[in-house]
Parts: C-alpha cells; sequence; structure tokens
C-alpha cells in the first residue's frame, strides 16, 4: 500500500506541483488549502485510514502553520515536514517546537522534499531488532515495543523523539556530535542543520527529565555534541 | 580587498575605542577650567587680604613705636634737663620699657642698652641718622642683616639751649612677622581649598553636562550593535530633554523604516518563493518524464530548467544578500573542525575535488562558522574557477595572519588581473579587462559578492591572488578558536 500524505499547503498551485511530484514518487497525496480543513481530514482519516506523514506550510491564512502543527502533533506521533520561506531561527525553532520532524525552505527542489520525506517515512516503518529493555534510573526505553517510561508513568514521544532517546540510550556515555545524529535520524549529511537536534534534544528532555531545566540524563557537552548519562 | 577588510575593522574598533577617552578628555578638561578658575580667584582674593591686612598691622606698629618713643624722648629731655648722666637715663628708659632697646647720643657718645640684639649704633639705618642728624625726627624699618629679623628704629633729635642729643628707639617686629606669616598660611590654606573645592565643582558640573552625552553615546553603541529598542531614558530637566527627545525620535523612526523594511523583504521573499518552488517542482515533474516529450520540446525544456535554476538561484542569493545588508542574516554558527568543514565542504560542492594540502599544524583547529554559509563559499568559488579558470587544481589549509586560519583555493587559468582585484567581489561585476568573457559564464554575478559577504559574517577576510607563474588564488582567512586538549574519554 502507497504512503498516504496530507498537504496544507494555501497556495493552489505550489499544492499541485507538490502532489504532482510526490504521486510520481509513489505516494496518494491528498491536499488541503488550510488548517481548518486539513484538520477535518485529518480526524476522519484518523477513524478510516490513518496519514503516513503531513507536509505543512508555515504562512496559512486563518490558524496558522504553528498551531496546526501544534495540534496534528497533539492528536498524532506521525512524521511532519514543514514548509517554509524563510531559513530565520524564529520560524524554524518554532516550527520545530511545535512539534515538526524535519522542514523544507521555499524554493525547495522536488527531489529535496522527497528524499525528507523518504528518510522519514523508512525510520517510521523500521523495526527494531533488538529485543531488550534499557533502564537509567527511573527511565525505562522498551526498545521492542516503542514505548517510555519515566517512574513508572508512560509517556508519549513522537518516531523522532524516540529514535533520538534509542540513539543516545543505545551509546550510553558517549558524547553524539550533532552531525552523527542527523546523519542517524534524519539522514542527513554534515550539512545539516543542528537546529534540528537541539529543538528535538529539548522537546525530549521536557518529556523523559523529571526537572527539564536540570537535566540529569540527556547532557550537552559544550561544542561536542550530546550523550546520555545513566 | 586584501588590506580593505582589516583596515575597515580596524577604524570601527578605533571608532569605538576613542569615544570613552574623548569624553573624559573633554570632562577633565571642564574640570581642570574649574580648577584653575578656582585657583586664580582664592590666590587674588588672599594677596589682596594678605596685603590689606600687612599694612594695617605694620601702621598700628609704627604708630605704637612713635608714641612710645615720642613719650620716652620727653623723658629723656626732662632727664637731660637734670643733667643725669646718659647710662643712667638710658637705665631708667629701660626699667620703663618691656621690649625696646634706647640708644642715646649725647655730649658726642652713645650710651644703649644690649636687651635686644642691637648692640651697635652703626646698626641703625644710615638715613635714618642723617635725618635725625639734620634735626628731622623719622621712623625707619629695617633688616638687621645679623639676623635676618625686622625692626622698627624711631629717632628723634632732642635739643635744648644747653644740651644736644639723639634719641633712638629699636622696636623688634618679629611679632608682627609672625602674625602676619600666620595670615598668609591662613589665606594658602584657603586658596587650596578653594582650587579643591572648585576641582571637585568642576567635576561635578563636567559630569553633569555630559551625561546626556556619554548616555547618548552608550545607547548609540547599544543599537549599533542591534540592540534597535535602546532609549535614552527621558530626562525631567528641559535643555537635556531635547536633545534626548530629538535622539529618540531620530530612533524610532529608523527602527520604524527598518521594520518596514524587514516587512517588505519578508513579504517580497514570501512572493518570490512561491512561484519559483511552483516553476521547480512543474519542470523537475516534466525532467523526469522527458523522454515522452519530442526531442525539440525536450531541448527546450531544458533551456528552460537552465534559466529557471539560474533565476532561482539569483533570487534566493539576492535575498540572502539584502538580509545581511539589513543586518538581519541568522548566522548558524558551530565549532567545527576546520580540516572536516573544508573537505565536507569540497565532497558536497563537487564530484571532483581537488587535491588538497593540509598544514598538519592546523588539524586540530577549530572555527565558529556557519557550516551552510560557509559550503556556499568553497562552492560559489569552485564554481567561479570552474568558470574561469578551468577549474580549481589544488586546495591548501594552513596558518594564516596572526589567530587566522587560511584556506585557499588555486586555479591554473588566466588569472585575474591586479586591477580586477577588489572588484570581482562587487555584485554583478564584470571585470573591467575582459567585459565580454565574464558576461557569458551564466552565473547570478552575486557568487562572489555573496563569498564576501559570508566572509565577513564570519569575522574573517577573503581576497584574490595571483598563483604563480599562472593563474589565481582566492584566499579566504578565518579567525580559529584557541585550541583545547579535550579529555580522551570525550573524544
Amino acid at each position: 500500500m502507497s504512503p498516504k500524505i496530507l498537504i496544507i499547503e494555501d497556495d493552489e498551485r505550489i499544492r499541485a506541483s507538490m502532489a504532482l511530484s510526490l504521486e510520481d514518487e509513489g505516494h496518494e497525496v491528498l491536499g488541503a488549502p488550510s488548517a481548518e480543513t486539513a484538520l477535518d481530514l485529518f480526524g476522519h482519516a484518523l477513524v478510516n485510514q490513518p496519514f503516513d506523514l503531513v507536509i505543512i506550510d508555515l504562512m496559512l491564512p486563518g490558524m496558522d502553520g504553528f498551531a496546526c502543527c501544534r495540534e496534528v502533533r497533539h492528536q498524532s506521533a506521525l512524521p511532519i515536514v514543514m514548509v517554509t520561506a524563510r531559513t530565520d531561527t524564529h520560524d524554524v525553532v518554532a516550527g520545530l517546537e511545535a512539534g515538526a520532524d524535519d522542514y523544507v525552505t521555499k524554493p525547495f527542489e522536488p527531489k529535496e522534499l522527497a528524499a525528507r520525506i523518504r528518510a522519514l517515512l523508512r525510520r517510521a516503518h523500521a523495526t527494531n531488532s533488538v529485543l531488550s529493555i534499557l533502564t537509567f534510573g527511573e527511565l525505562e526505553i522498551q526498545l521492542e515495543a516503542g514505548t517510555v517510561r519515566l517512574a513508572e508513568q508512560e509517556v508519549h514521544l513522537t518516531r523522532t523523539e524516540f529514535l533520538l532517546l534509542c540513539e543516545l540510550a543505545s551509546n550510553p556515555n558517549k558524547v553524539l556530535s550533532r552531525e552523527q545524529l542527523l546523519e542517524r535520524i534524519w539522514s542527513y549529511d554534515y550539512f545539516g542543520d543542528g537546529r534540528l537536534v537541539d529543538v528535538h534534544i529539548r522537546r525530549l528532555r521536557t518529556k523523559v527529565e523529571l526537572d527539564p531545566a536540570n537535566p540529569r540524563h540527556i547532557i550537552t557537552v559544550r561544542g561536542l555534541g550530546y550523550k546520555l548519562a545513566p | 580587498m586584501t588590506d580593505a577588510l582589516p583596515e575597515l575593522a580596524g577604524t570601527r574598533r578605533l571608532l569605538r575605542l576613542r569615544h570613552p577617552l574623548y569624553h573624559s578628555r573633554l570632562s577633565s578638561r571642564i574640570t581642570f577650567l574649574f580648577g584653575m578658575s578656582a585657583l586664580v580667584l582664592g590666590v587674588m582674593v588672599s594677596a589682596i587680604t594678605y596685603y590689606a591686612t600687612r599694612s594695617s598691622i605694620v601702621g598700628q606698629y609704627v604708630t605704637a613705636a612713635e608714641t612710645t618713643a615720642l613719650d620716652n624722648g620727653s623723658v629723656i629731655h626732662a632727664d637731660l634737663a637734670d643733667q643725669l648722666s646718659g647710662p643712667l637715663i638710658v637705665n631708667n628708659i629701660d626699667q620703663a620699657t618691656s621690649n625696646s632697646s634706647s640708644l642715646l647720643y649725647e655730649k658726642g657718645s652713645w650710651t644703649f642698652t644690649a636687651r635686644l640684639s642691637i648692640l651697635n649704633p652703626q646698626d641703625l639705618p644710615v638715613s635714618l641718622r642723617n635725618s635725625v642728624k639734620l634735626g628731622v625726627p623719622a621712623e625707619q624699618i629695617f633688616i638687621l642683616p645679623s639676623n635676618g629679623e625686622a625692626y622698627i628704629a624711631v629717632g628723634q633729635p632732642i635739643n635744648a639751649p644747653s644740651f644736644v642729643a639723639r634719641y633712638f628707639e629699636v622696636f623688634p617686629m618679629s611679632q608682627a612677622q609672625n602674625e602676619l606669616n600666620s595670615l598668609l598660611s591662613a589665606l594658602v590654606a584657603a586658596a587650596t581649598l578653594t582650587t579643591i573645592v572648585g576641582l571637585t565643582l568642576g567635576r561635578w558640573a563636567a559630569r553633569r553636562v555630559l551625561r546626556p552625552l556619554r548616555e547618548v553615546s552608550e545607547v548609540a553603541r547599544q543599537i549599533s550593535e542591534g540592540q534597535i529598542d535602546a532609549r535614552i531614558e527621558t530626562s525631567s530637566q528641559s535643555d537635556l530633554a531635547i536633545l534626548t527627545r530629538s535622539f529618540n525620535r531620530m530612533v524610532d523612526l529608523f527602527q520604524d523604516r527598518l521594520e518596514r523594511e524587514e516587512r517588505f523583504a519578508s513579504d517580497i521573499s514570501h512572493e518570490l518563493r512561491s512561484p519559483l518552488t511552483t516553476l521547480g517542482s512543474s519542470i523537475s515533474i516534466l525532467e523526469s518524464h522527458s523522454d515522452e516529450l519530442p526531442p525539440r520540446s525536450s531541448q527546450a525544456l531544458a533551456l528552460l530548467s537552465q534559466e529557471v535554476r539560474r533565476f532561482q538561484r539569483m533570487v534566493v542569493d539576492l535575498l540572502e544578500i539584502s538580509r545581511i545588508d539589513a543586518g538581519m542574516a541568522d548566522f548558524q554558527g558551530e565549532e567545527v573542525y576546520i580540516v572536516e568543514l573544508v573537505v565536507r565542504s569540497l565532497e558536497r560542492s563537487t564530484s571532483t575535488p581537488p587535491p588538497i594540502e593540509t598544514d598538519p599544524d592546523v588539524d586540530q583547529w577549530r572555527v565558529f562558522a556557519d557550516k551552510r554559509r560557509f559550503e556556499r563559499v568553497i562552492a560559489n568559488l569552485l564554481e567561479n574557477a570552474e568558470r574561469y579558470a578551468g577549474g580549481a587544481t589544488r586546495v591548501t589549509i594552513g596558518r594564516g595572519s596572526e589567530g587566522h586560519v587560511r584556506v585557499a583555493i588555486e586555479d591554473e587559468g588566466p588569472g585575474v588581473p591586479e586591477i580586477d582585484r577588489t572588484r570581482i567581489f562587487d555584485r554583478f561585476a564584470r571585470a573591467a579587462s575582459s567585459a565580454g568573457r565574464r558576461g557569458a559564464g551564466g552565473g547570478t554575478g552575486l557568487g562572489l559578492a555573496l563569498v564576501s559577504e559570508h566572509v565577513k559574517l564570519h569575522g574573517g577576510a577573503i581576497w584574490a591572488e595571483s598563483n604563480l607563474p599562472n593563474g589565481s588564488r582566492f584566499v579566504v582567512e578565518l579567525p580559529h578558536l584557541i585550541v583545547e586538549e579535550l579529555p580522551e574519554a570525550e573524544r
């Protein structure tokens, strides 16, 4: 079954051209001109046949892309790619904090978008071959089940957050650079945007640290990257 | 370019340094003026006081001396009339007076007491003695050479038909001298105090007068460093309020304009990017189906695609450059190893990277770089070499000027003539010496300009030089971070 993608983009021409190129890639594509329409579609789809990935333009009339991103993230852990017209820290970071997993900047190459989508979908379907439970103090990661518990409470992580945690957890105490994490989680090369890692680490901390302001497990090693301390 | 960049940075630093210096100079000038005025005033008042008091004190002493001497004179007159002997007369006078010396000349000889150091009639001033000899009473203040002290001598002729005598009485002035001395010290102290008060006042006044200036320059500095919403606190004092109000108003207008420009740039950016995205996507779709098109259409599509890509790049570059111009560049700095950064940038920019030569000294050097921007620098320089010089032949990484790492991209093309070496970094530059050749390249005309801007954002410099015997060398120097030894475990 081909992956089902929802494009939320107010510009009809971009939506159409994106749909064409993604359909060429073999995806099933649905377009929505506004966040409101999209959330309607999304609600229905959750019941019937869920989407595999959502693409959200940050500049939308009515409810903006950030709010839409938060709403989708609230309802589901599926991968979200945001589309922005600017590379400013402000837009990118705000979008990632709203729950997006990755982003592309206009004007983007269709190949680039397709590659980002492939990376996210491949990851989403990847099954973990390691059958084990990792425990770090009050934090418990069940690799196979894909669940995480903090002080006996189940924590809801997005796929990206879960993979990020697993990557750090499978190399405890070893510093992983932003580049390594970008490569392993997002399939970027050396030039991937380090902010992707930083924002996801921040989001992850709010979920798996008892005191996110003073993290005990996910430690920043200045100038080098991040590591997980047991 | 080589010299222009460091020079520019130097001027800016100099200006920033000069501000506080200039202020302190102005404020010390004001302080100095106040101090000098106070000193002059103090000295003048002291001098007038001193001279007025001195003449009054001396006058009193002279009057007192005269009175005493004349009284004693009449006593002597009576004694001489009674035909008392000289020594007896002088002795009587001594008994009656406390601190003066009497000298009596009668019957051709001197009689005098030794109560003061005046022992000798020769010590009396000659003019005084002459005056008395001529029968005119006189007094005179004089300094005794033997001890350097001041005395007043009063002389009078005492004449009667039966006798001729001259009587001199000498009074010490040391007490008056002491009084004047203590007055003088008091006045010097007062003048000093006045000067100190003047200096303090001057300092206070200078601070007060210069405070608005300092505030303005401080706020101006903050604004120039990007804190565009910095304002001067409005002062209640009306004369300063004018300055602060107009300054704040100026900054308001400036900020407003900046914000409008930012909005405009953002609008343009969005408006341009959207159709470009559609164009790019649509052309990609067509390209992936180009084998289904007739040859002529496919050819046209290739042209269209090439131009659309160029147009896309030009728009992206222009937007990038205008963001840098507006001071809104979003520098994504990271600490990275320079060698890895260069190698990765080369690999990404071309499928056939030129040979790299690395000075082992810089292996562990790191720079604070925006990887995306640096990659553009390398890509644009390679593209430039490709377009005008048949491709880069070598890339070297080594030590640059103090605190800098140097990355050089060399080619063996025709080289860049001296006159074009700074010009090629201008926007839409066309080399003066070979106008036609560069135009044909199909670049955006912004490549090297953008390279230069990116390097500047890194705090570095870029220039072109000759790569002897032929070709050119584009040199990028970036400041490197202090090399720290990392603990082995964290490597």
